[in-house]
């Protein structure tokens, strides 16, 4: 079982209800194994905003013993850029540039604001010229109506990397869109994230990691090696169907009972070992890598893409002077807002005082909240149980107080 | 941000890197050729991501997925027939290349 085939187990249990079924079963075994060996609590790791969703949506928690905790990690590229960039694009907007943005990045509100204006949704009711598109080629398509200077803003992970050099190399950018390149790494802030987890001893530790499916497509599965040889915990690359991140917990449970730290391929339909050589070829000719600034964290050490300066006419920070936030302005999150340790698996939505009360995905304040890929948006739309827990908990400690 | 949605190719221009997909709703979209070790050729099953194609998928992996939302939730959904849609496009145009060839 080192490399899963999903397809096979499937077509050999003929239904994938059966399947579940002894997956759960198998968790429970090797839980009860661990238990038997000392093991009291611990915690796995969900990297991807994609697989919180698909554990809070589907309940994947009620199926899995309740001490062994299902937390998400820094996996939301909106999450984490930085407030000083939204800030960049609210006063490029106002300047009259026109600033192409995904959905999510128009509602991310900023903690300084220009001139008391938050976000690039309030830009656009003061005559901002904001426009969302679903990717780069639509702005592209968008800007060639007219030639006003543009600029899309690259907000994402590993995986959108390889288009914008594409679009680069191909000398497809019209010349009035730049492209404001805000590409995150993944491992750097999974290698963090496992710092900060074993800096407090009381919380249980992370001991397992579910890791990008399609970040993984482009880097390989290769590129988690240091996190199952450093800290010596098992790295599983999951799909995103419910019973692909089941036989990834189960995997992790596998290799716990025998004392293995690997890094195993569970969403073999779209992962290798080496990833897409021509792809990361292909990044690695337009981008550099550079220490990057993670909204909450500070900067990480090489977690960043941008773009070299062979081709820097196509580059935003170049065209328009923009810097790199300074170091100081990172803690940056709303007054409250504990969505800093949300995305490091530290604390829970329903820990944050703001959760549903004034921060509601209607009317988001802190970024987890924003984009749909937010830990805090996914909790709030499909609950979960501990969201129910809480609920309880608050409701009978006002039942006693009356 | 692994959201990741299945599509059949309709279109290859390896010249600009870009290809025209299918998301099962019968509407044509250009998207980015992001894998570079794989050709990809018309019908095709990929997983498009943010406007870029990551990788490429098989029609039984996507049937895979459809038998799976059946089961779950006793019935069809949109999303499944959407699929389905998938699947059958996949198969014309596979079929319609095999014929000219």
């Amino acid at each position: 079982m080192s490399n899963i085939d999903l397809g096979k187990l499937i077509s050999i249990l003929g239904s994938s209800r059966d399947l579940a079924r002894l997956i759960t079963e198998k968790i429970r075994d090797y839980w009860m194994f661990l238990t038997s060996r000392g093991v009291k609590r611990l915690k796995i790791m969900d990297f991807c905003g994609t697989h919180e969703w698909t554990i809070t949506h589907y309940g994947l928690r009620s199926l899995v013993p309740g001490d062994l905790e299902l937390v998400a990690g820094p996996g939301c590229p909106v999450c984490v850029t930085p407030s000083h960039f939204v800030e960049v694009l609210i006063k490029l907007s106002l300047e009259g540039v026109v600033v192409y943005v995904y959905g999510d990045v128009y509602k991310l509100r900023s903690t300084r604001g220009v001139k008391n204006v938050y976000s690039l949704a309030e830009s656009r009711s003061l005559g901002g010229d904001v426009r969302v598109v679903t990717d780069i080629l639509s702005a592209i398509r968008d800007v060639k109506s007219h030639n006003k200077p543009s600029v899309f803003a690259g907000i994402g992970f590993e995986t959108v990397a390889p288009g914008y050099a594409q679009i680069i190399l191909t000398g497809h950018l019209p010349r009035n869109l730049k492209i404001l390149p805000l590409v995150k790494l993944t491992p750097p802030a999974m290698f963090y994230a496992l710092d900060v987890s074993r800096e407090k001893p009381t919380e249980p530790p992370i001991m397992g990691v579910i890791a990008p499916g399609h970040v993984s497509t482009i880097t390989g599965a290769k590129a988690w090696t240091p996190v199952s040889e450093n800290y010596n915990i098992p790295v599983v690359v999951s799909g995103f169907e419910p019973v692909d991140v089941l036989v990834s917990i189960l995997e992790i449970l596998r290799q716990l009972s025998r004392g293995e730290a690997k890094t195993t391929i569970e969403y073999t339909r779209a992962v290798s070992w080496h990833g897409d050589l021509g792809a990361q070829a292909s990044i690695n000719k337009v981008f550099e890598t550079i220490d990057d600034a993670w909204r909450g964290i500070g900067y990480l050490p090489k977690s960043g893409l941008r773009i070299r300066d062979k081709y820097k006419i196509y580059d935003a920070f170049y065209e328009y002077g923009i810097r790199e936030p300074p170091p100081g302005e990172l803690k940056d999150m709303p007054l409250g807002c504990r969505c800093a340790e949300v995305v490091l698996g530290k604390a829970y939505p329903t820990q944050c005082p703001l959760f549903l009360k004034t921060c509601t995905p209607q009317r988001p304040i802190g970024p987890c909240m924003v984009s749909i890929e937010g830990t805090c948006a996914i909790w709030a739309k499909y609950g979960s149980r501990e969201l129910l827990f809480k609920l309880r908990e608050e409701l009978s400690s006002k039942v006693k107080a009356t | 941000m692994c959201i990741g949605a299945p599509a059949v190719v309709l279109d290859v221009d390896y010249e600009n890197m870009i290809a025209s997909v299918d998301y099962g709703d019968g509407i044509p979209r250009t998207v980015i050729i992001g894998i570079l070790d794989q050709i990809i050729k018309r019908g095709e099953l990929v997983i498009v991501h943010a406007g870029v194609i990551v990788s490429k998928i098989t029609e039984e992996e996507l049937i895979e997925q459809v038998e799976f939302f059946r089961e779950v939730l006793g019935e069809d959904i949109q999303l499944t027939q959407i699929y389905r849609q998938l699947i059958e496009t996949h198969r014309k145009i596979t079929q319609a290349v095999k014929d000219h060839n």
